[in-house]
């Protein structure tokens, strides 16, 4: 296409889309001249350029609407049609220089009829108008400012138009984008190439170059800054269309609604730009077709009748947030719901317990879509979840909210660049690759305290806290080495990873530095391998990959031959599968009878030379990572051995450290806790039923006092706060009890919802526990109750959570104060500190 | 690399090209005994790629990235498209561009520019190894034996994807 062509086409499109935004203003305000001005202008401009260009069809056309929108311009008034008669003639334009940026030429075709309305627009019989608005006559008739303008307009207006594109454009000038791109690409090299003289002159001394070398790369550092900058534009030009598309969209539904827009000058990567026009757009379409009610039902509901949607854009860090709120009719979360269940995505089981929050997210869920019938508006084959994956692949995040009869909220997280991200350059396999930060949680090392792996039906997990989690060996994912077993697992990194709705450990062989790094896309062979988001170059030099942690997470979850997808999935099973499982360590001490602890209880699992132990005082004693520590036999039938292996099992807490002799570690297992108990016998909870064996379950307490020291209690005997326990499993009742009391708190027990209902309603309590999940009556029903019940208002409610990260969603949610995990004592006690202080207890 | 490969048949084609279309330069590469074409308008440079960063789980074909003059090119192996086991000293890269993406393609090594004509090109015999016929645009006979004129487009499609995986 000739240069002049391309150029009009460019500034032509430009003009139209900033014109767009005009019209709808316009038309709720036409007194505007202002406005009117500008509109006038572009298509004088369209059509004096198309003259010259031989463009006889968008001469015509920008004929025809400059004379309609010059009389508007001179005060006729502006009516509905008038305005829809400009908006179609400006999507005709818009259209024809569509076809000629593809085929650099006029399209074929006929604008007569349009060219008709126009002309009957802009020629009325003046008798018709003028009464029809005495008070704009009167209004424009006398306007000693306007008159000079108005009268010189027809003939000024050409110098007008260059006047002004010559004050817009003083100081700015066009580039390609494509010279940005390349720019770019030099920048990046030039600062990997100081990077390089860097990492010599570090090994080379060489006090001569230091100062030169330092100002290089200072001016390096701003280049590359300079030059990101160029990429920057403001948020708005995503927007532009919008006032339009409302517009449009009311017309179309029957709606008024208002669009309001903030932050539009917030500026973002001009890539990234291009990746949320999409997503705002639908989400537009979305909340004036689902969201926003009709006037009668607005009126109905006591709201204005015109309704409002506020779009807001705020730069926080390296991220911008997006807000697009409607003051519709929020989503009809029981459809949901049901929706939800009907397709699959939640099970019946989940449906009690899925918060609002939660279920209001399901829309998100592939094949999702609210409208029942699919409308013209909002149905156009592509849902939220496409509107999710845009928006998580550009690397942000998308999240909702909705009130009933308030509307709904959507919040996008959106980072400034696509360009350069912060990521942790981990080696693994004799490779190193690039982990995007923002996917990564924490980076730990399974050495025994909060991290502990263990073995789940055969898969390695990873038992982080209160959550237990899939672990994989990067080089395995990456056909890089065979399966890792447990014991090379537990010398690797694991890196905690959290995205979308994966959250899994990724053992890596070493976590080098942070760096950032410059995003390359991956090239098309490599598209379809799921692990990878991009390629980058490190300092050295060296290419290397970037990880997708989503990728990464689906390849775990469907591990053919493993069960670790499996063990997830079982991690996230509803309760009559995963029904107080509880991973016991099984040993023998003593005798032949089979003994347990919990696995959380447990630090470490250790087999030592016996010669390594030492005796004082009667007293065993064994050198263990720098420290001495006192073994305890695991009951009197054990004495510490004097040759071979001794088994131990470590147990820590805090600055404590101690360590269990027994005859031989059994296995881990995971079964369900159903404890008989164990009459009188000292040392031992009871019995209960692991893997169709006895196994007498060991008060690990009662041997290790200092596993349950607590922050010294304050508050005098009188003034001690009352809890009360309420768990269906004696296990834990009788491990969680003297844990409280301890911590100074009197202690009440009930073993159902029911019995903590009837206790709380006979017994001043401060603070409820409460088993999550228990037969009958569930803690998240009692919760509900005491909390829709005023005579509990200040009663503190703790959930006792078996599943960890799963159930943290109905914190403040369901009546809920907090949710704690059920071997996280040191959690329980701190969630409940603030009542044990005695402060405020006098009441 | 100098365009100055001549000998008599060259002559002769070239005689004839001068009657119907401008001469084709091509540059010839190897791969084990084969000599192979490439047009010289689809390739962007020829450069030594001593370091490959390979790719695990990426396809057999891509030998892996290079970072050149701060450009990542993904090198595709000739050998392993056409079924030779890998050469691990074989650091050779043509350059080529397909769809704004710069790839490369590692060969055992570079040969000559040479001329010929734009219509000398004959079909692949029947018996060519389906690997080969894949790719080649034809074959060329020159004097000292014959050449597979490599269609570079193929590389990168469907039907030679279908044959390389």
């Amino acid at each position: 296409m000739d240069e002049i062509l391309r150029d009009f086409v460019v500034e032509t499109t430009e003009n139209i889309d900033l014109v767009d935004a005009e019209l709808v203003r316009f038309e709720q305000e036409p007194g505007n001249r202002e406005i009117v001005a500008q509109i006038f202008r572009l298509v004088h401009t369209v059509k004096g350029t198309c003259g010259f260009l031989g463009l006889s069809r968008l001469e015509a056309l920008a004929h025809a609407a400059e004379t309609m929108i010059g009389r508007l311009r001179t005060g006729a008034p502006a009516t509905h049609e008038t305005v829809s008669l400009v908006l179609e003639a400006i999507d005709r334009i818009k259209f024809i220089v569509a076809e000629i940026d593809r085929t650099a030429a006029e399209p074929g075709g006929d604008d007569a009829a349009l060219i008709v309305a126009l002309e009957r627009a802009a020629d009325p019989e003046p008798a018709k108008t003028q009464p029809d608005h005495p008070e704009r006559a009167l209004q424009d008739a006398p306007g000693p400012d306007h008159a000079p303008a108005v009268a010189a307009a027809e003939a000024d207006s050409a110098s007008q138009a260059i006047v002004s594109g010559i004050d817009l454009k003083r100081d700015t000038i066009r580039v390609a984008v494509s010279t940005l791109e390349h720019l770019m690409t030099m920048v990046s090299e030039l600062v990997l190439t100081r990077n390089q003289l860097l990492d010599v002159s570090r090994r080379i001394e060489q006090p001569d170059y230091a100062v030169p070398l330092q100002r290089l790369s200072q001016v390096a550092g701003e280049l590359q800054d300079g030059v990101m900058k160029t990429r920057m534009q403001p948020i708005g030009h995503a927007w532009a269309t919008l006032p339009r598309l409302v517009r449009d969209l009311c017309q179309d539904l029957g709606k008024e609604i208002t669009l309001e827009a903030e932050g539009a000058e917030t500026e973002i990567d001009r890539q990234l730009l291009d990746l949320i026009k999409d997503p705002v757009t639908h989400m537009i379409r979305n909340a004036a077709d689902h969201g926003i009610e009709t006037p009668a039902e607005r009126l109905a509901a006591g709201k204005p009748r015109r309704g409002r949607i506020t779009l807001s854009a705020t730069q926080e860090g390296g991220y911008i947030k997006l807000r697009l709120a409607d003051d519709g009719r929020g989503l009809d979360l029981a459809r949901i719901r049901r929706k939800g269940l009907a397709l699959g995505l939640i099970s019946e089981a989940e449906l009690d317990s899925l918060s609002d929050g939660q279920a209001a997210r399901l829309v998100f869920s592939p094949g999702f879509s609210t409208a029942e019938t699919i409308t013209s508006i909002s149905g156009r084959g592509i849902g939220m979840d496409i509107v999710r994956a845009n928006i998580e692949r550009a690397g942000g995040a998308i999240d909702l909210r909705s009130s009933p009869g308030q509307g709904t909220t959507l919040v996008m997280k959106i980072p400034l660049t696509l360009a350069i991200a912060a990521a942790l350059i981990v080696s693994s396999g004799g490779q190193r690759f690039a982990l995007p930060q923002r996917a990564v949680v924490e980076v730990v090392r399974p050495r025994g305290g909060d991290a502990r792996l263990d073995m789940l039906n055969g898969a390695a997990v990873l038992r982080l806290r209160q959550t237990l989690l899939p672990v994989s060996s990067l080089d395995t994912l990456l056909g890089l080495a065979p399966s890792a077993g447990f014991e090379a697992l537990e010398h690797k990194f694991i890196v905690i990873c959290q995205f979308e709705n994966h959250v899994y450990g990724l053992a890596v062989d070493a976590v080098l530095r942070t760096e950032e790094i410059v995003v390359k896309p991956v090239s098309q062979p490599l598209h379809d391998i799921p692990v990878y988001s991009g390629t980058t170059i490190l300092g050295d030099g060296t290419v290397i990959m970037i990880l997708d942690a989503n990728g990464i997470g689906a390849t775990i979850d469907t591990l053919p031959d493993s069960d670790i997808g499996h063990a997830t999935a079982k991690l996230h099973a509803p309760r009559d599968l995963a029904e107080s499982a509880t991973p016991l360590l099984v040993f023998k001490a003593g005798d032949d009878g089979f003994k347990a602890v919990p696995l959380g209880l447990v630090t470490r699992l250790e087999e030592v030379d016996a010669a390594a132990i030492e005796r004082a005082d009667g007293q065993a004693l064994l050198q263990y990572r720098g420290r001495l520590m006192p073994l305890v036999p695991a009951n009197d039938a054990v004495a510490p051995r004097a040759t071979g292996i001794q088994p131990l099992l470590v147990f820590t807490r805090g600055t404590h450290l101690a360590g269990v002799l027994v005859d031989k570690i059994v296995d881990i297992v995971e079964d369900r806790l159903d404890i008989e108990p164990g009459g009188a016998r000292p040392g031992y909870l009871g019995t209960a039923i692991v893997r169709g064996r006895a196994t007498d379950i060991v008060d690990i307490v009662t041997l290790l006092p200092f596993l349950d020291e607590s922050p010294p209690a304050t508050g005098g005997q009188a003034g001690k706060p009352t809890v009360l326990l309420a768990d269906d499993n004696d296990f834990f009742r009788a491990l969680l009890a003297p844990v409280l009391k301890a911590a100074g708190f009197r202690v009440h027990l009930a073993e159902s919802g029911a019995e903590a209902l009837r206790l709380l309603a006979g017994h001043r309590c401060d603070a409820l526990v409460i088993d999550l999940h228990m037969p009958g009556l569930s803690g998240r029903e009692v919760a509900e109750r005491l909390k829709s019940d005023g005579r509990h208002a200040s009663l503190r409610i703790v959930g006792l959570s078996e599943r960890g990260g799963v159930d943290q969603g109905l914190r403040g949610v369901a009546g809920f104060d907090d949710i704690i995990g059920k071997f996280d004592r040191q959690g329980l006690v701190a969630s409940l500190s603030d009542l044990a202080t005695g402060t405020g207890l006098a009441a | 690399m100098n365009a100055a490969h001549t000998d008599t048949m060259a002559d002769a084609t070239a005689t004839t090209a001068t009657r119907c279309e401008p001469p084709l330069k091509l540059v010839t590469v190897s791969v084990g005994e084969q000599r192979i074409g490439i047009a010289i308008d689809k390739v962007r440079d020829v450069f030594m790629a001593p370091v490959i960063a390979a790719v695990p789980l990426a396809p057999p074909h891509v030998a892996g990235l290079v970072n050149l003059r701060g450009k990542i090119v993904t090198v595709l192996s000739l050998r392993a498209v056409m079924g030779y086991a890998p050469d691990p000293a074989a650091q050779t890269v043509i350059g080529l561009e397909w769809h704004g993406e710069a790839y490369g393609l590692l060969v055992d090594g570079v040969g000559e520019v040479i001329d010929v004509a734009a219509d000398g090109l004959e079909p692949n015999p029947p018996n060519l190894d389906g690997r080969w016929s894949a790719l080649s645009a034809g074959i060329r006979r020159l004097q000292d034996g014959l050449l597979v004129q490599l269609d570079t487009m193929k590389l990168f499609q469907p039907p030679a994807g279908a044959v390389l995986s």
